[in-house]
């Protein structure tokens, strides 16, 4: 294990878990939940200080918390997403704690599941609508496949020569267009080959 | 150590938590290592400021704002449907929902508008 926290928190716990119990000696379900909540509210904890300082010294990197695309710029529909979830949490969290006295989950407002519906639509179709952006950025094609010139070259000097072979062999009675059309079949072979 | 030390070392671990996450992300935007540039930009058109982005982000700003203020401080509006149930969140009126689906819904047209308009 790299970090040295996370054994040491295995091993706060154990400790923290062992003074409780000896605390308490008759071992009752009370002073058990009581334990088991410390535990996991110390765990919790710990768990959060470590996201925070990691995010701090830059190992959890946030610099592209908004970025998209290949040019990293911010994304505004990110943007918008971040902000409602982060303030309804934030709201949330006040309701919950109030005066503090007694903490109590509560009721979310179908007016805010709503709001953050909208915010999280918007973010997923603007989302698509930039896949596709990306996808079809820099092609003629209509199903967004990128250009190729070297295949479009071979396309146009393989059709070239099927034409060629479709006429047959040159004859001494062949009239004008045909003469014209082998020459410009020839011509295309020609330059397909030499640009490619 | 009690059920209430336990309860208000959690309301405290929390309150660092989220504070310190909300802290981290604002010092993180204002010394500019989480970038923002090309928030408002229009990528589809290439122009520097797209009018769609500005409005959708003012009226992002707007009702994030006024769900904040209203749960640190109701008004008495929402104080008397806060007190029927003890502690609720606030509840958000219709005309601001209206207004932040219409706004997400021009931004996202425009930009669905512009990139159609180029792909064609």
């Amino acid at each position: 294990m790299k970090n040295p926290l996370i054994p040491l928190l295995f091993v706060a716990a154990a400790i923290l878990g062992l003074v409780l119990y000896l605390a308490n000696q008759q071992g009752t379900l009370a002073m058990m939940q009581l334990t088991v909540g410390w535990m996991l509210t110390l765990l919790i904890g710990v768990a959060g200080l470590t996201i925070l300082w990691q995010i701090w010294i830059g190992k959890i990197d946030m610099s592209h918390l908004f970025s998209e695309g290949a040019d990293g710029q911010a994304s505004f529909s990110r943007f918008q997403f971040f902000i409602f979830t982060f303030v309804i949490a934030m709201c949330l969290f006040l309701v919950v704690i109030g005066d503090g006295k007694e903490p109590k989950f509560t009721e979310i407002p179908s007016s805010v599941l709503m709001l953050l519906g909208i915010s999280s639509g918007s973010y997923l179709v603007a989302k698509g609508i930039a896949e596709k952006d990306e996808t079809g950025k820099g092609s003629d094609d209509p199903n967004g496949v990128a250009p190729n010139p070297e295949a479009a070259l071979k396309i146009v000097r393989d059709e070239a020569a099927t034409q060629l072979a479709a006429l047959g062999a040159e004859k001494p009675d062949e009239d004008a267009s045909t003469k014209r059309l082998r020459m410009t079949l020839k011509k295309i072979q020609t330059a397909s080959g030499a640009v490619g | 150590m009690n059920q209430t030390a336990l309860s208000s070392f959690m309301m405290i671990e929390t309150k660092v938590f989220l504070w310190g996450t909300f802290g981290l992300l604002i010092w993180q935007i204002f010394i500019g290592k989480i970038k923002l540039r090309g928030l408002l930009r229009d990528k589809e058109r290439g122009l520097p400021m797209s009018p769609a982005r500005v409005q959708a982000l003012a009226s992002t700003l707007g009702v994030a704002l006024y769900l904040l203020t209203q749960t640190a401080a109701p008004t008495s509006e929402t104080k008397g449907a806060q007190a029927d149930s003890k502690r609720s969140m606030p509840s958000i009126p219709d005309e601001a929902l209206l207004l932040i689906g219409g706004s997400q819904m021009l931004y996202l047209t425009m930009k669905a508008g512009a990139t159609a308009g180029r792909l064609v």
